[in-house]
């Protein structure tokens, strides 16, 4: 009985499901069929009726009531919908046409497609479909002529529609494809369908593609095929990539060989290394090694900051750092830093390498040297720079030069190799009155009115300085500038040049003037001025003569008129003693004597002062003189001075020197004779030798020998002559008296003299262009010294001494 | 005096110069015939022989002429000068004594053919000296031109 009830309820179970199979196979083949939702829920109700036969199949071993309770609930409410599904449906159900029903509305169908008012409706819906679809779709003939061609045609074939309707289809076919349309049109006469048939066409444009089209038949109304549709999609894309994945999948084993060929080859030519996310090296290749000189050790593990020159801002790994983090490939130039510190630069590609996340896994960098390109453009831009500097530096200059132009007061003019002025100074314009005009060269005279010197003569045309200069001369000229805007005229002063480039070759010419009128009339006041003080020179000379010939006529009477009365003083008492001195009282004999002492001394005196004044009168006639030879005769005329006194001569080798022979043995005897007097008290032997000689005075010390000396030193170049004794000196307190015209530091009782000597020495002196000094202590002896100035025959035998004498 | 034998001619204006001349010429008894002349006129007309010396003679010059240069009337160099430009007295020896020592002077007395130029001294002894050395040299040691060669 147990096996009755299960065989019974398992038979109603497989009953049951069977029922939503067959309803689904129903469902699916007639998709029109209305309420297929009830058909569903109908479907499920059966299935969980069966569902609770099944349970109790399984409650007879498993008594799992809680189960076929649950199962039954299920059932039940599935019931339920369903029920109250269907009875609203019941009246639509009742509404259904049935089959004959179906076969009268069909023909009446087919008596409305007749009628061409909805088959325009119908068509219009067509073309509205045909128009816009994403296929291309064509219709053509039986024999392939194009009936029609939607817009996507045209987008995929190129080919308009008025280019391709009434054409054959036979156009769009590849050469090696021709005999498919036929077979095509072939298949399609016989009715069948061809269904996603891959081909490859022709466009307008000559370019291949592959494309999938499905082509149906065409039948008229009678059912005779007249055409075929044909709707096409572009499957290039798509073949290719299948295609590439065909062949790839094909020769995996040859891409891996090939890709490690391929690293092969960028190891060899690039620099290349990797890195993970976070910056750090997981690999160099040999030749990044090289370039960087630090070893794969060195590398691997560490930060590409490792190599940072230094030479680019934060913001520049900032930029690249968030290109690859956000996947992109990042290209620049980046220049960096050796272990050695040397610097290169390397043209840097980094690419992310993106993983299933979209997130870059790690980078691949690949670089190549460019530092040689870099320091040939370091280079360039330097040579950029230097000839900004250079152009720049010229235009200073430029700048410069023009307002030396525009500042200068001399006239400039600069003229071209073609007479066209091209500087024009305002110094110039201002002088010449005119501006630079556009006139031919032979007629610059004549158009600034340029004159002679004589004012008069206008300015020879071919002798026009600047024209000279154009023709390669250097000249200068003085004349008169003359013309409307300078009717006073206005001297100048030009002086011009050719211009010449760096090869030679005359560029024009250059004239500098200036205006020189002022000058001019300063000359000529000048000239007026000498003019007359030449008058003034001439009558002063007639005056000066005139006061001359009475000075000589003075000092001819003194020698005449005052020796006279002298000589006869003298003469008539001496004759008076010779004659009457025994009768004579001793006294007046005695003032016969004094009378006698003052004739010789006044005799002395004039003949010192003519002396004196005849120096002065005297033009001095130079000639190279030995100087040994005149202090020798000198000697020899004072002999009588030094007789019965010891005395040494210490003279020197003297210079040959131009001077006057005359004067300077006067110099020479007025010194030695004074040397000689005042050393007298030293080397005196018993007195009495001549009466005019005073006895040693008692403080006078023991009587020495005389020493007195002559030479010279060379002194800036000329000689300085020495006269020295060892007499009895004189206090330099009254040096500047010595040379004063009766002068004396003595008293005559002491020393005669008539203190003329030493101003006759200085007057000699100054008359060669020297000069005379002395020095002296008292008791130690004087010296003398003087120069005798520098006499054009003397330079070449006076030791080098330099012209013009010390005053 | 006989103006035909004469030792000296003075041409002397100033009388102190001529006492003291004659005076030492005398006293070294060198000249015994001398006339003094008293300008450079008297000293003309005596060698030319002419007015108050018309009736002397030009073969009988004197042996000497004394010739002091500043003179009244014409001046000793100008005396000179004719003197010694005219062949009938150009032989006769002038000896210029005088107190200037001007090298004008002297170089003018020696271009006109002074045969001598003195400067007198200022001292006595020494003028006297000179004197007595001029007479000694002119009259005594100088051979004259020969009377016949006079005038030619």
């Amino acid at each position: 009985m147990v096996w009755l009830h299960v065989i019974s309820e398992g038979l109603i179970t497989l009953s049951y499901y069977c029922i939503p199979v067959v309803l689904i196979y129903f469902i699916r083949k007639n998709r029109d069929i209305p309420f297929n939702r009830i058909f569903w829920m109908f479907g499920t109700f059966i299935l969980a009726c069966g569902s609770t036969h099944l349970m109790e199949v399984w409650n007879v071993w498993h008594a799992s009531y809680l189960l076929a309770g649950v199962v039954k609930g299920i059932t039940a409410v599935v019931s339920v919908i369903t029920a109250a599904m269907l009875i609203p449906l019941a009246p639509r159900v009742m509404s259904l046409p049935g089959r004959m029903h179906l076969q009268e509305e069909n023909r009446k169908l087919a008596d409305e497609v007749a009628d061409g008012e909805w088959l325009e409706q119908v068509r219009g819906h067509l073309a509205a479909v045909v128009e816009s679809s994403d296929d291309a779709i064509i219709s053509k003939t039986l024999d392939g002529t194009i009936t029609s061609w939607n817009p996507r045609a045209k987008k995929l074939f190129g080919y308009s529609s008025s280019e391709a309707v009434g054409k054959s289809m036979r156009m769009l076919l590849p050469p090696e494809r021709a005999g498919e349309e036929a077979n095509i049109l072939a298949r399609i006469g016989r009715g069948e369908r061809v269904e996603h048939f891959e081909t490859v066409r022709v466009r307008k444009d000559g370019k291949r593609i592959n494309i999938s089209a499905t082509i149906s038949p065409i039948k008229d109304s009678g059912g005779a095929i007249v055409g075929a549709s044909k709707i096409a999609r572009d499957n290039t894309g798509r073949k290719r990539a299948e295609e590439a994945l065909k062949k790839s999948l094909a020769t995996t084993e040859a891409a891996l060989q090939e890709l490690a060929d391929q690293k092969f080859a960028l190891d060899q030519h690039a620099i290349v290394a990797i890195t993970d996310v976070q910056g750090i090296i997981t690999y160099v290749n040999e030749k990044f090694c090289t370039i960087s000189q630090y070893s794969e050790e060195e590398l691997i593990g560490r930060n590409h900051r490792i190599l940072n020159s230094g030479h680019h801002p934060k913001e520049f790994f900032q930029t690249m750092y968030q290109d690859i983090v956000n996947g992109k490939v990042w290209h620049g130039e980046i220049k960096n830093r050796a272990k050695d510190g040397s610097v290169y630069w390397v043209d840097t590609t980094i690419v992310p390498f993106v993983g299933a996340d979209g997130k870059p896994r790690q980078y691949v960098a690949i670089r190549a040297d460019i530092t040689e390109r870099k320091q040939a453009e370091g280079i360039l831009v330097h040579q950029a720079e230097e000839l900004a500097r250079s152009r720049q530096a010229l235009e200073t200059q430029t700048l410069m030069l023009q307002s030396v132009l525009d500042s200068m007061s001399e006239g400039l003019v600069v003229a071209d190799q073609n007479g066209k002025f091209i500087i024009w100074n305002p110094a110039a314009e201002k002088i010449v009155g005119l501006g630079a005009a556009d006139v031919p060269s032979g007629e610059w005279n004549k158009h600034y009115g340029v004159f002679l010197p004589d004012t008069v003569t206008p300015f020879p045309p071919e002798q026009n300085p600047l024209l000279r200069a154009m023709h390669g001369e250097v000249c200068s000229a003085e004349m008169l500038l003359r013309n409307a805007e300078l009717t006073e005229g206005v001297w100048i002063d030009s002086s011009a040049s050719p211009l010449k480039n760096k090869d030679n070759v005359a560029r024009g010419a250059v004239i500098a003037f200036r205006d020189i009128t002022q000058r001019k009339k300063d000359e000529q006041k000048i000239r007026k001025l000498n003019d007359e003080l030449e008058l003034r020179v001439v009558e002063r000379t007639a005056q000066l003569e005139a006061v001359n010939k009475e000075l000589e006529a003075f000092s001819y009477s003194v020698s005449h008129d005052l020796r006279a009365p002298l000589r006869h003083i003298g003469g008539f008492s001496k004759m008076l003693v010779e004659e009457f001195g025994p009768s004579l009282d001793p006294t007046a004999q005695h003032y016969l004597d004094r009378i006698q002492s003052g004739v010789q001394k006044m005799g002395l005196l004039v003949d010192e002062l003519l002396n004196l004044a005849r120096v002065g009168r005297q033009a001095l006639n130079r000639q190279p003189i030995n100087l040994n030879s005149v202090v020798a005769e000198v000697i020899a005329i004072l002999q009588p001075e030094s007789d019965g006194r010891q005395v040494e001569w210490v003279i020197a080798d003297l210079p040959v020197v131009a001077c006057d022979l005359v004067l300077v043995k006067q110099v020479f005897q007025n010194l030695l004779a004074n040397a000689l007097k005042f050393t007298r008290p030293r080397g005196a032997v018993s007195g009495g030798a001549r009466a005019k000689t005073p006895a040693p005075t008692p403080e006078t010390p023991a009587a020495t020998r005389t020493v007195i000396e002559v030479s010279y030193r060379q002194d800036d170049g000329q000689p300085v002559f020495m006269v020295r004794d060892n007499g009895i000196g004189f206090n330099m307190k009254y040096v500047d008296k010595l040379f004063g015209v009766f002068q004396r530091l003595h008293r005559a009782e002491e020393f005669e003299g008539t203190g003329i000597g030493l101003a006759t020495v200085q007057r000699i002196v100054q008359k060669h262009g020297g000069r005379v000094w002395a020095e002296g202590e008292l008791d130690r002896g004087a010296a003398f010294y003087f120069t005798l100035g520098v006499g054009r025959q003397a330079e070449s035998k006076s030791h080098g001494a330099k012209a013009g004498g010390r005053l | 005096m006989k103006l035909d034998e004469l030792d000296i001619l003075l041409v002397e204006d100033n009388q102190d110069d001529m006492d003291l001349a004659l005076h030492a010429l005398r006293r070294e008894k060198l000249a015994n015939n001398i006339f003094v002349a008293r300008d450079g006129e008297e000293a003309l007309d005596f060698l030319f022989c002419r007015r108050a010396f018309a009736q002397r003679s030009f073969d009988r010059p004197p042996k000497l002429v004394l010739l002091d240069l500043k003179l009244p009337k014409v001046d000793g160099l100008e005396v000179l000068k004719q003197i010694k430009s005219d062949s009938r007295t150009k032989t006769i020896p002038i000896v210029i004594m005088t107190s200037s020592k001007e090298e004008r002077d002297m170089v003018s007395g020696y271009n006109l053919g002074a045969n001598s130029y003195i400067q007198k001294p200022v001292d006595f002894d020494q003028f006297r000296e000179t004197v007595k050395t001029i007479g000694l040299y002119w009259l005594v040691i100088n051979q004259p031109v020969p009377a016949k060669g006079l005038g030619e």
